[in-house]
């Protein structure tokens, strides 16, 4: 029969002798009842507390726990019946401050009454898992008192009326909220039905969406935008300040988020868009304050980025198609490129002052210094600049824009400008280059315009150039600006040829009837230069070619020269009946010139026959001539035009205040549609072998690749140059296929690379 | 009850045979019991004088040795000189630290 128990030792606390009188119990409860209501009546002063400490510690040693807590609970709960009835007396005017009271002095009483009970927490309590002392006594609070329905409602709809009170902008008394709000947040039980604090929380919610819907829809009729947003911005840190003075609620920023939603994410829209002060009329009139406003009330709720990103867009197409479409930047390259510069400006500058968003960044070492560093908002950044791209590629001319501007800025504005100056205007050109698609078409119109640079000889700066082929070579890398280093360093040894010619020569004075005789030896290939038929050149030049020939032909053997007689220039000296005059001309401008002293008058069809220039060139330096703003030939007919009946002669009573005269050739600045369609077709033809030695690179490496994979690579090989149309890169693969370079596998979709 | 001026930053403990023991405060917020009483609104917190009517004084004078010893060692680490008391006392003892939550 015997049980084995477990081998804990219990110690009984030893039992005192005092239980005589059966009648203790209760005596002794109820002096401590009447002390208890002594405590909440606030005369503490006067009890031992020796005495009732000691009264609670025998009762709970003589096991009269249950009725010592159950006592307690029946009286605290009849106290506070009474103090429910005196509250509800008092008036709405004081009806808020009594219930703060009650709740301090309730809050004392508890402490005192824990303190003589405290051997009742610390053995009984603890031994029957029961709700301490203290927080009984609150829990009874909350179910008693606040729970009343003499008391909820008038308390929550007091609060809450203070609160939309201050927020009409009167003074309340925010001490008294704050306690009574902390006091809520204290009570609230974790059981349904004891959490006040939720509910309260829940119809503050509620209310502050009520009164902020009514607010905005206030505002929005009467305000403009800017001063919408700083009034939302105002709200808004009011809200702050209110949360953190007295609404102690468990999430401030869903508080924070109804304001928001109320008030800008529910009218985004109509914010943005409002008539002659939204968005576009902040944009348009660099507003960057109240741009800034915006942003930042916009970035916090969702969806406002998107929705200031998609107008910043819009009104960037907007202001991008007024620049396209307007006729005078159509046909001037300047100016149209000095537009987009200065539109791209204004958008970057905006989003450099609007558009930043703070971010805590690392804290610093002192507690009180945070270092805020605003960072721009990348996307937005990037919306201007795929707004931009998309704008330069729409426009087919921006390569051959670009580069003119360019040309422009190099040959006439830097000659007296600061470095910074040209730093800043290279630094725009790059930008805009880096948005554009066909860089290999930008290529090709700038070492145009470069060797027209290089070649004549003028208004030439070595480190200008250089400054921008380095941005080019960074932008693009080493291969895109090989070429242009060819071409300057053709410059440079054809000036040591010429050396070199000039001292095997025994005596160039006579041999070459006294002309200054400069060549320029150019690598093929590396220049743009269309092959052009020579002029036919008179016979003193002619001598002068032969003679370089032979002494070039002799150092360097094996090597063809081809003389482009297109590029050169040509400095005469002309005597006319009233002075001698130095003209600067084109080499083939010369030409002409030269028949005249021969003939007195010529016709168009002979001097064509003489010189050898096809129609179009000589029509050209024809009209340079006798119709520019130096006429040294007479017309006849007079008129503007040059046409192929004309007749010419030399313009005896020409004069001229200046010795030097330059004869501007008149050039076709902007190429015309024809020559627009050449060059494009010329860019195409050199796309064909970089499109496929691309492919060749890739299914090299990867031997076996389906179609789509293999184009997407492509073009992201290629992208650094143009963006090859996937309809040409098809027909390279079928051009590959036919070669032999590849086969296409069983399914029709994939490639397979035969080595 | 006797209205004795206590010295300043001193608390007076009688017995419950009359014995009476002055303490330094510090010394005798090491009971619980005593702290939470002379850290109350109530009649002991004013004048600093208890009575306690549980503990006979032979009791009390330990408990009070026990204070100050408990003080002494409080910052201590290591071996501690033991806190001697009679054995017969031991349970009696007990039941006063009970009393007195120490």
């Amino acid at each position: 029969m015997s049980r084995r128990l477990g081998s804990r030792v219990l110690i009984l606390p030893f039992k005192h002798s005092v239980q005589a009188d059966p009648k203790y119990a209760e005596r002794t409860w109820d002096s401590l009842k009447e002390a208890i209501k002594e405590i909440c009546k606030h005369n503490t002063g006067v009890l031992s507390y020796e005495e009732l400490y000691r009264n609670a510690y025998n009762l709970v040693l003589h096991k009269h726990g249950d009725m010592l807590y159950n006592g307690l609970e029946d009286c605290l709960t009849e106290l506070l019946d009474q103090v429910v009835r005196q509250v509800a007396a008092h008036t709405d005017s004081s009806f808020l401050e009594k219930v703060k009271q009650e709740w301090e002095w309730h809050k004392v009483s508890m402490i005192h009454i824990r303190d003589i009970l405290m051997y009742m927490d610390r053995t009984y309590v603890a031994a029957k898992r029961k709700t301490p002392v203290y927080d009984l006594g609150l829990a009874l609070f909350r179910k008693v008192f606040i729970k009343s329905t003499l008391i909820y409602e008038r308390l929550v709809n007091g609060i809450l009326g203070l609160v939309e009170l201050e927020r009409k902008g009167e003074e309340v008394n925010r001490q008294l909220l704050a306690s009574l709000i902390t006091m809520l947040r204290d009570l609230n039980g974790e059981q349904e039905g004891e959490e006040i604090f939720y509910d309260f929380e829940r119809r503050l919610l509620k209310e502050t969406a009520d009164f902020y819907y009514e607010e905005a829809q206030l505002q929005l009729s009467i305000c403009s935008c800017p001063v919408y947003l700083r009034r939302v911005e105002q709200r808004l840190v009011e809200e702050q300040d209110r949360i953190q003075s007295y609404l102690c609620v468990n999430s401030p920023s869903e508080l924070i988020k109804v304001v928001q939603d109320e008030l800008v994410t529910r009218h985004m829209e109509t914010i943005v868009d409002m008539e002659n002060s939204g968005f576009v009329h902040l944009v348009r009139n660099d507003c960057t304050q109240d741009l800034a406003i915006m942003y930042n009330l916009f970035h916090k709720v969702q969806g406002g980025d998107e929705l200031l990103r998609s107008r910043l867009k819009k009104e960037i197409h907007t202001q991008a198609s007024l620049i396209l479409n307007d006729v005078d930047n159509r046909d001037d390259p300047i100016r149209w490129v000095e537009a987009v510069i200065c539109l791209r400006q204004k958008y970057m500058n905006i989003v450099d002052d609007a558009f930043c968003h703070e971010q805590s960044a690392s804290r610093n070492t002192s507690m009180d210094a945070w270092s805020l560093d605003t960072c721009v908002d990348k996307k937005l950044l990037q919306t201007v600049n795929d707004s931009f791209e998309w704008f330069l590629n729409q426009f087919v001319r921006t390569s051959e824009y670009l580069s003119l501007y360019l040309d422009h800025r190099i040959r006439t504005d830097f000659r007296n400008a600061s470095e910074a100056e040209m730093e800043n205007c290279f630094e725009q050109v790059i930008l805009l280059f880096r948005a554009v698609r066909d860089k290999d078409l930008f290529e090709r119109y700038y070492k145009q315009h470069l060797a027209k640079r290089l070649l004549s000889g003028r208004n030439f700066s070595e480190d200008i150039e250089r400054i921008f082929i380095e941005k080019l070579k960074s932008e693009c890398g080493y291969q895109f600006t090989s070429k242009l280093e060819v071409m300057f360093t053709d410059i440079r040894t054809s000036a040591e040829e010429v050396e070199a010619f000039r001292t095997a020569l025994d005596d160039p004075q006579s041999s070459l009837n006294g002309i200054e005789f400069q060549v320029n030896v150019l690598t093929t290939g590396c220049w743009p230069i269309r092959n052009q038929p020579a002029a036919r050149l008179p016979l003193e030049m002619q001598r002068c070619c032969q003679a370089f020939e032979k002494i070039y032909f002799a150092r360097h053997s094996g090597r063809l020269l081809s003389w482009q007689t297109s590029l050169g220039n040509v400095e005469l000296r002309a005597h006319f009946p009233s002075r001698r005059h130095e003209l600067q001309v084109s080499t083939h401008q010369a030409i002409i010139l030269l028949l005249f002293n021969h003939h007195d008058e010529l016709s168009f069809r002979q001097i064509q026959e003489e010189t050898g220039l096809p129609q179009n060139e000589l029509i050209r330096c024809l009209k340079s001539l006798a119709c520019g703003k130096y006429r040294i030939l007479c017309k006849e007919p007079k008129g503007k035009e040059v046409v192929d009946t004309d007749m010419f002669s030399f313009h005896s009573k020409f004069t001229c205040k200046l010795v030097r005269i330059k004869v501007a050739n008149i050039m076709a600045e902007k190429e015309t549609e024809e020559e627009k369609r050449e060059t494009q077709g010329r860019v195409d033809d050199d796309r064909k072998p970089q499109i496929e030695a691309a492919i060749v690179r890739i299914m090299k490496a990867r031997r076996y690749l389906d179609h789509n994979n293999l184009v997407s690579e492509v073009i992201s090989q290629l992208q650094t140059h143009f963006v090859p149309e996937p309809a040409e890169i098809k027909r390279r693969i079928e051009s590959l296929i036919e070669r032999e370079f590849l086969e296409r596998d069983n399914n029709q979709r994939s490639y397979r690379y035969i080595a | 009850m006797n209205t004795r001026k206590v010295p300043q930053g001193y608390v007076l403990l009688k017995s419950s045979d009359g014995f009476e023991f002055y303490i330094a405060e510090e010394c005798a917020k090491v009971s619980k019991f005593l702290k939470t009483t002379l850290e109350s609104g109530f009649s002991e917190a004013k004048t600093g004088q208890l009575n306690l009517n549980e503990i006979p004084g032979h009791l009390l004078e330990k408990v009070c040795e026990y204070f100050y010893y408990h003080i002494m060692y409080e910052q201590t680490e290591g071996n501690l000189a033991p806190f001697e008391f009679p054995p017969e006392m031991a349970v009696e003892l007990l039941m006063v630290a009970n009393f007195l939550d120490t």
